[in-house]
């Protein structure tokens, strides 16, 4: 059994940077991650609140260098299934799951992905692109091995005649792997994922096309998106007319999710902000139910909106409905006003979904999560980053909705965590 | 200007089960609720000025009327503060204040004295008719047990009813003075009729206004644009269905309960198709279908709208119910074979009490709201007509 001093779970922004973190202090780190590439959702945004930096360009060089790490072993496609502690150490229980592709021959020469006849949706674009049905999930993807997509592939074999390597990188009857590992300590970062487009049905209750998400927006703004422009899915139309509607799927009892997602107003108004710059001549509204710009520069960067011409609007989207040609008509109060209900038309409508955790780290480490399925921080003010369990650790989301700025600060904390744990907790 | 008054939300409180202190004002009850409009904002307007202690605003309020509890707003509000609820109790509060004798308060606010003041009235109903007729029958004299001369029943009871109508009265008179101030209907009836202006007349405008309750009450419009789940709910279930069911089936029942005495002997074998015994038939079923249906829902208690039931519905839905029952168990026996005297005069007596009941009760049960509603929303309309007129001639 392979041993490490630190497990960490979840290679996204908080992953990576824990265990560069504990990499760089000399100590022997597996990063787990269950997709394909490492990354997480932090490489998929277009840009970064309130700087406005890229958001590549930050998470890349992080990618790469957790990925040529010395002290750092990657697994992608790996999902970790329990993490239980024995004496001071940990047995990880890991599986790993099937590429169809040999990841020690695959060269990354895309010629699969050339051939490949099949289009699909495309699970990094937030499936407002294409993919094949075997691809290199992103281009910027770490490690570049292609991954088949057996539920979408049709088993032609072009792919296994045009693979150029000796012997044939795809493997059909490639088959999951368990596997077992030891580890001095843990680090959970296994992230957040976005509320269901359809949660509410108020908003999506069959096929709306024009009401899209915060991370499809994302995508349709990022230089490397789909179309290179943001248009509304309906029609390939630039849209004219575009409201932000934030809280969509944040507190609100009615849809189970009580909770602020915290980020959702700074990243709502960061893509008004790129919007006005890509579509200068696009009316753009927000919809808010309160401002909550939380951290340094952020209050700053809201009047800035406001200053550039978004019109921000107080009011909680009850309804939404979208016409045959693709307009979509919300009801809202006019709260500052006359308190009169209106009707209000734009033609794309960004949600601002709530933030979920990503996967389930309570059952996973049998640790304390609370109703929603958050880590617990049992210690908040004396240490932040603890769980119930010693020597298990988090960073990030995977504790509650937080932005990059608190997720870095707290990948920092909790390697330093796992490495006193290491060298002076672990039953000493 | 108004004082701030934290003890107005404790009174409306005592009218109904919701938790408006949950309320973050976000305005999507407002903007999810398919009745509410530009001139009659509610319910986060009304739950506001509640809130703040603005009596005058919550009972002068046009949405207080205007909903029909279709819970929309309570299902989809992000606290789960139930707004519907808080419209259902502004709704009692403002019928328990256009009460002058405040016994609808005392009712609202105390259940336990509404059913034992309900139970004595209907107890005390049945016992003198039944002695009555005891009386008529044998010439026994039941009510010498009590030692009170029958007169002075009868006409306790003709004041009892006086006393009811009064007070009905004086509630719509209360109402029109909340919903149109009067002084405005006036002022504005003068401006449309200066001379120059091309206005219509006075009787064209309540004509426009009493078009528009007729809609409400007959084809009840605004229950049906209240029907939010367009497809959940079979047709026969719809809430604007059950309840239309139970206004016309009670106003069948009474329609021909007065056909039946003034045409007939009401306990005689007639064709079936004889308007009185038809009418009374048809409504008896559709006020039991009715009742039933509510009464069900009200139990499980699944459907928002079926939620949060307070004593005062219980009791009209269950009495109406059991009216429906013992009327069409007595019609019933009309057509089966001779029964003994005695056992229907105790079913007439059964049957005719909580009937005498609700009808002596009227202005103080919820019942009340079918003449407080009509006319409020008469009122307003009547208002908005003369507005509109004025303003666009």
């Amino acid at each position: 059994m392979k041993k490490y001093h630190t497990v960490v779970i979840g290679a996204g922004i908080a992953g990576m940077e824990t265990a560069i973190n504990l990499g760089n202090q000399g100590y022997k780190v597996l990063l787990v991650e269950k997709e394909a590439s490492i990354g997480g959702n932090m490489i998929a945004l277009s840009k970064v609140f309130p700087t406005l930096d890229c958001s590549s360009c930050i998470t890349t060089p992080k990618m790469s260098e957790a990925s040529h790490h010395d002290n750092i072993e990657i697994m992608t496609y790996t999902k970790a299934i329990s993490v239980i502690k024995e004496g001071p150490e940990f047995n990880v229980k890991l599986n790993k799951k099937p590429r169809y592709v040999d990841e020690k021959t695959c060269i990354g020469c895309k010629k699969c992905e050339e051939v490949c006849p099949v289009y699909a949706k495309h699970e990094f674009e937030r499936e407002t692109g294409s993919r094949k049905a075997i691809c290199i999930p992103y281009t910027t993807a770490i490690p570049q091995i292609a991954v088949l997509d057996p539920d979408t592939c049709m088993q032609c074999g072009k792919c296994y005649d045009a693979c150029p390597t000796e012997p044939k990188s795809i493997v059909f009857d490639q088959e999951a792997v368990e596997l077992e590992v030891k580890a001095s300590s843990v680090v959970m970062s296994t992230g957040f994922t976005l509320t269901a487009k359809d949660r509410k049905k108020e908003y999506i209750n069959g096929s709306e096309k024009n009401i899209i998400t915060a991370f499809q927006m994302e995508r349709l703004l990022a230089p490397s998106g789909p179309f290179g422009s943001v248009m509304r899915p309906s029609d390939g139309k630039a849209p004219e007319n575009v409201a932000f509607v934030l809280c969509a799927h944040s507190r609100d009892r009615s849809i189970g999710v009580p909770y602020c997602s915290r980020v959702c107003c700074m990243y709502s108004i960061k893509q008004a902000m790129l919007l006005s710059g890509a579509l200068p001549l696009c009316d753009i509204t927000l919809y808010y139910m309160d401002i909550r710009a939380f951290g340094k520069g952020y209050e700053q960067f809201y009047r800035n909106a406001e200053a550039m011409g978004i019109k921000f609007i107080k009011a909680k989207v009850a309804k939404m409905s979208e016409d045959k040609d693709g307009i979509v008509e919300m009801k809202i109060e006019e709260i500052e006003s006359t308190g009169a209900p209106v009707s209000v038309k734009h033609d794309l409508v960004i949600m601002a979904n709530g933030i979920l955790p990503g996967a389930e780290p309570g059952k996973m480490a049998s640790i304390n999560t609370d109703e929603y399925g958050f880590i617990s921080q049992e210690k908040m003010k004396y240490d932040p980053t603890a769980t119930n369990i010693d020597g298990i650790y988090f960073s990030g989301t995977a504790a509650g909705p937080k932005d990059i700025v608190d997720t870095i600060a707290e990948a920092g904390a909790a390697a330093m965590k796992a490495a006193n744990y290491i060298t002076h907790g672990a039953g000493k | 200007m108004v004082k701030v008054n934290s003890d107005l939300i404790k009174d409306i409180k005592k009218y109904g089960a919701f938790d408006v202190s949950k309320c973050f004002n976000c305005g999507n009850c407002t903007a999810v609720c398919p009745l509410a409009k530009a001139d009659s904002p509610f319910p986060r307007h009304l739950i506001r000025r509640a809130h703040l202690g603005d009596k005058q605003a919550v009972l002068n309020a046009k949405g207080t009327w205007l909903c029909y509890y279709c819970g929309e707003c309570s299902k989809t509000c992000p606290r789960e503060a139930k707004p519907a609820a808080f419209m259902a109790a502004a709704r009692r509060y403002a019928t328990a204040h256009a009460d002058v004798t405040g016994i609808t308060k005392l009712l609202y606010k105390f259940p336990v004295l509404n059913f034992l003041v309900m139970s004595a009235v209907a107890v005390l109903f049945g016992l003198f008719m039944y002695a009555q007729r005891l009386h008529v029958r044998t010439g026994e004299k039941l009510i010498e047990v009590f030692n009170i001369p029958f007169e002075y029943i009868h006409w306790f009871g003709i004041g009892v009813m006086s006393v009811a109508v009064v007070t009905l009265l004086a509630g719509m008179v209360i109402i029109t003075l909340r919903a149109g101030e009067i002084q405005n209907i006036l002022k504005l009836y003068k401006e449309a009729k200066r001379p120059g202006r091309n206005v219509m007349f006075a009787g064209e405008f309540i004509k426009t206004a009493f078009m528009s309750i007729m809609r409400e009450m007959f084809a009840f419009k605004r229950f049906r644009d209240c029907d939010t789940d367009k497809n959940e709910i079979v047709w026969y279930l719809k809430p604007w269905l059950v309840h239309s069911a139970i206004a016309w089936g009670f106003v069948g029942l009474f329609l021909s309960t007065a056909l039946n005495f003034l045409i007939k002997d009401p306990a005689i074998r007639v064709a079936l198709w004889y308007p009185p015994r038809f009418i009374g038939i048809l409504s008896g079923v559709m006020l039991l279908y009715g009742t039933s249906v509510v009464i069900l829902k009200r139990i499980a208690a699944k459907e928002i709208n079926y939620k949060d039931s307070v004593f005062a519905d219980w009791w009209l839905i269950l009495t109406l119910w059991f009216i429906g029952l013992s009327g069409f168990v007595m019609t019933m026996l009309v057509y089966l074979p001779e029964v003994d005297r005695n056992t229907a005069d105790l079913l007439f007596v059964i049957h005719v009490a909580p009937a005498m009941l609700v009808v002596v009760m009227i202005a103080f049960t919820k019942l009340a709201h079918v003449f407080y509603r009509m006319h409020a929303l008469f009122v307003y309309e009547l208002m908005g007509n003369l507005k509109s007129h004025i303003t666009n001639p």
